[in-house]
């Protein structure tokens, strides 16, 4: 009888254990996914500022916002597989993904505008995506 | 007088040829992420690399053979197969790396993609060695590199606050918020930037190139000394922009790109276009070196008639295997691997192998019967045995890093 108790015991924490560590692993790859999306936000927020100041070139300024449409891009796209397996992660995966979908298609404006107009108008768009992930990124590292 | 214009030459393309496509990119990524307290790792390696290349150097000016003739002599066929095959495949990865680094370099002078300048890049390369003579692609690869200096230049003028500089160079192993483990695999990923094989394979060949006697020891060892620890501060002052203006802001360096911000903060657009022509020309030279040394290796290994001094259709295998090495680097990049990707394995890579050439040289730089009087002092044996263990210690433990790190993330 005492046996079946710690096997049982073991089992359930080993159970928990996982549980805990999977939703860690989740959790770190939401972390990673808003830190590269804010780094390519700042990147281009950079970017626009040193173009604005004709401080860069046009062809730079558009290389630095493709590469940067790119990378939060495969940030957006890395959230996909995370596995859900609660209502906290499920709320946090939403929050992330709509601070990042906000990146996107800032990012995604700003680059075709320079592209047709050779200017950016203003880079208040994709400062207030780059507050938004920042505000869930704080969240969720003090959530940690 | 001529001599010392030679010498100043020497070290001028010394230093302009130090860099590559894996020194701008390992040292922004790592200054962006770590500021300079990898900065050590930066100092190990140029001496390590000093150590290396005066030795093969050295064994290729006494006794007139290149690295891997010497390799086959002293490990025999069997063992030396295995040695050629690694230094092969990453030879031909740090190829592919240079070639996707002058394409994206010239992306950021006219935002056509990147891709659709990978042909012309190879092909240009192809040209050069075909048609120009050894020293003159040689020196100009080298002295336009040296517009690479404006990243000093730029470091100056962001005006940073030196005394935090040094104390986070002189701080150690200091991760912020990044992990352990990616700090030490930046720290072999550094390493392996520094001391990538393809250098040695050209130094000591190119010797053999130009026909460098025992009368040539005292500027070969010059270049050595003076050039690449200059090129060495090169790279630091890399990643020290990077910490100065990306670190601050959390932007992590995934591209190419994103290095040439700070130099446009701090010098606007004609230092951005300094830098961004001493990128071109840094690894346009890279990319030449690393095709030479995919054909000296295999070439030198089977005994075929190797060498730029050959004309073409005498050293036909030789040609033949640097064609063949492009078009396997065209059709990598054409996948759309990204450069960047590559370049990061490559520098890994790269320190894993390093044992597999550094210790056959050591070993016939200290061999009486190849050197004679010229075979390795005390001082300089001790400093290599070091050098030995630190270069076993990174290559085994680089391939755990990369796994553990999942590559840097």
């Amino acid at each position: 009888m005492r046996a079946w108790t710690w096997a049982a015991g073991l089992t359930l924490s080993v159970c928990l254990l996982e549980g805990c560590s999977q939703q860690a692993a989740a959790t770190d790859d939401l972390i990673h996914a808003l830190s590269e999306s804010h780094s390519a936000i700042a990147s281009s927020v950079l970017a626009i500022r040193l173009y604005a100041q004709h401080r860069s070139t046009r062809a730079a300024t558009e290389t630095v916002l493709g590469d940067m449409a790119g990378q939060i891009v495969d940030a957006e796209r890395a959230l996909e597989p995370v596995k859900i397996d609660s209502t906290q992660l499920q709320s946090d995966r939403d929050a992330a993904l709509g601070a990042i979908h906000a990146g996107v298609a800032a990012l995604l404006t700003s680059r075709d505008e320079l592209q047709r107009h050779g200017t950016v108008g203003s880079a208040a768009g994709l400062e207030s995506a780059g507050g938004q992930v920042d505000g869930v990124l704080g969240e969720l590292r003090g959530s940690r | 007088m001529r001599k010392v214009l030679g010498l100043a030459l020497g070290i001028l393309t010394a230093i302009g040829g130090f860099l590559d496509i894996g020194d701008l990119v390992t040292n922004a990524v790592v200054g962006s992420r770590f500021g300079l307290s990898l900065g050590w790792v930066v100092v190990v390696g140029v001496i390590g690399i000093c150590v290396f290349a005066q030795m093969a150097g050295r064994v290729a000016a006494v006794s007139g053979r290149a690295t891997f003739e010497l390799i086959r002599e002293r490990l025999g066929p069997r063992v030396a197969v295995l040695n050629l095959g690694a230094s092969f495949l990453i030879n031909l990865m740090t190829l592919t790396a240079e070639v996707g680094g002058v394409a994206l370099a010239i992306q950021l002078i006219t935002s056509v993609s990147y891709l659709l300048w990978v042909p012309f890049a190879a092909v240009a390369v192809w040209l050069v060695i075909w048609r120009v003579r050894f020293t003159i692609m040689e020196n100009v690869a080298g002295l336009v590199g040296l517009c690479l200096i404006g990243f000093a230049v730029a470091l100056f003028l962001l005006n940073p606050d030196w005394s935090d500089l040094g104390r986070q160079a002189v701080q150690g192993v200091s991760t912020g918020t990044e992990k352990v483990s990616t700090y030490w695999f930046y720290a072999v990923a550094l390493f392996g930037a520094a001391m990538t094989p393809y250098e040695v394979f050209f130094f000591s060949s190119g010797a053999v190139e130009e026909g460098w006697t025992v009368k040539d020891l005292a500027q070969s060892r010059a270049n050595v000394l003076v050039g690449f620890p200059l090129g060495g501060a090169l790279s630091l002052a890399i990643a020290g922009c990077a910490a100065v203006v990306l670190l601050p802001q959390l932007i992590a360096v995934t591209a190419l790109s994103q290095v040439m911000l700070p130099v446009a903060e701090a010098g606007g657009k004609i230092l951005l276009a300094f830098i961004i022509l001493g990128v071109v020309a840094a690894t346009f030279g890279a990319a030449l070196e690393t095709t030479l040394s995919a054909g000296y290796t295999i070439a030198q290994f089977f005994g075929w008639p190797w060498g730029k001094f050959r004309p073409p259709a005498k050293a036909a295998r030789f040609h033949l295997l640097m064609i063949v090495c492009l078009i396997l680097g065209i059709g990598t990049l054409l996948t759309g691997v990204d450069p960047i990707t590559v370049t990061e394995i490559s520098v890994v890579f790269s320190a894993v192998a390093l044992p597999l050439t550094y210790l056959p040289i050591l070993i016939v730089a200290n061999d009486p019967e190849y050197m004679g009087e010229h075979v390795n002092g005390r001082t300089l044996n001790g400093i290599a045995l070091v050098y030995m263990v630190i270069i076993l210690i990174a290559s085994i433990a680089a391939i755990p890093l990369l796994i553990i790190t999942g590559a840097g993330q």
